[in-house]
């Protein structure tokens, strides 16, 4: 940062010190780039301009603990710094949190109780197919058992008709 | 489309930072008070009317608030103006506990001139602050306000007797540096 806009952003932070709100302003504009670049680097697009709103607010919040007389960008980049560190670590507990949530969904799943009650939910479609039509009953058990990606379209769309329709037995049979 | 969009994120981000900042301002304010509050219970348990502590005391908090919060030379004020305005008060309250002075059939209260006294004193020294530190003259009435209301706390004593001594004993030192800083 080239002197003359050191020393403005200076003066504005020590007027701001004082309760000079007309240095808000001024202030911003030179950091608001400064901080967002700097962000930039760290973060991610979405998480950056987080992250550069959250350190503005806590820079001007705690402009009173600035040591009037020293820089005031190692400063702001050390709140910006902090920021950053706080955003990426709640972003890494919360991934955490969600591949906790899919492993035990999943180990749940492999468990005896969760075994039994696929097999007794499968036994449910089996027995609601047999309240479909025969082109139904055709098209899924080639979902079922076939897997085969067909091409054809009007294929895909027998499966998604007789998909649709099982579903609306299984909810008038079973309640799910 | 980029630009503009940018342009509208810094604008809401001022905002924010412009709230921010008041916010804390604004809690720094209220929190400046406290000990000043102090005062004023210290003044409450010593003597002073409920009648004349709880307004005098809420005007007091509610413009040293204020103050705190405006900043500039209002807030600046406040530290100053109030510790002055003990020197009266204590000085107020050390004459009612003498109580009164008789010479041959007349006796009289030391209140009005313990607050002559400690107005002068105070005065005195609010003046030699703000010509040290070349304040502008909003200093000096800020201060004035300040002082005149911690020290009526105590000089309530005989009624607005005790006030207009320390009135007219702060008044004495800080016009003229009043007029000093205003010509300066």
């Amino acid at each position: 940062m080239e002197e003359t806009r050191r020393r403005e952003l200076e003066r504005d932070f020590q007027r701001l010190q004082g309760g000079d709100r007309s240095a808000l302003e001024p202030a911003f504009r030179i950091l608001f780039p400064i901080v967002r670049s700097f962000a930039a680097r760290l973060l991610s697009p979405a998480e950056s301009e987080d992250a550069a709103q959250l350190t503005l607010e806590k820079v001007f919040a705690r402009i009173d603990q600035y040591d009037a007389g020293r820089p005031v960008l190692p400063w702001v980049l050390a709140i910006a710094e902090w920021e950053c560190r706080t955003l990426r670590q709640r972003t890494r507990r919360r991934k955490e949190d969600t591949d906790v949530t899919l492993e035990k969904k999943r180990t749940e799943d492999e468990s005896p109780e969760g075994n039994a009650a696929r097999h007794e939910e499968l036994q449910q479609v089996f027995q609601a197919m047999g309240e479909l039509s025969e082109t139904d009953r055709l098209a899924l058990r080639e979902f079922f058992f076939d897997h085969d990606e067909v091409a054809d379209a009007n294929a895909r769309k027998r499966k998604q008709r007789a998909l649709e329709r099982l579903r609306l037995v299984v909810r008038r049979l079973y309640g799910w | 489309m980029a630009g503009e969009s940018t342009q509208r994120m810094a604008s809401e981000d001022l905002g924010r930072a412009k709230n921010a900042y008041e916010r804390a301002r604004f809690m720094r304010a209220i929190s400046g008070t406290i000990p000043f509050s102090l005062v004023v219970a210290f003044a409450m348990i010593f003597g002073t009317r409920r009648e004349i502590g709880l307004p005098l005391g809420v005007a007091l908090l509610g413009l040293a608030a204020f103050s705190l919060h405006r900043g500039g030379l209002f807030g600046r004020a406040v530290l100053p103006g109030i510790v002055a305005g003990i020197f009266p008060l204590l000085l107020a309250f050390a004459a009612r506990a003498c109580g009164h002075v008789c010479m041959g059939d007349s006796c009289m209260s030391l209140c009005v001139p313990a607050c002559s006294m400690g107005g002068l004193v105070a005065g005195a020294g609010l003046a030699w602050l703000g010509l040290r530190t070349k304040m502008a003259p909003t200093f000096f009435v800020a201060a004035f306000g300040f002082t005149l209301l911690t020290g009526a706390l105590g000089c309530s004593c005989v009624g607005s007797a005790g006030v207009l001594g320390l009135f007219a004993g702060l008044v004495v030192p800080l016009l003229p540096a009043l007029g000093i800083r205003r010509h300066a």
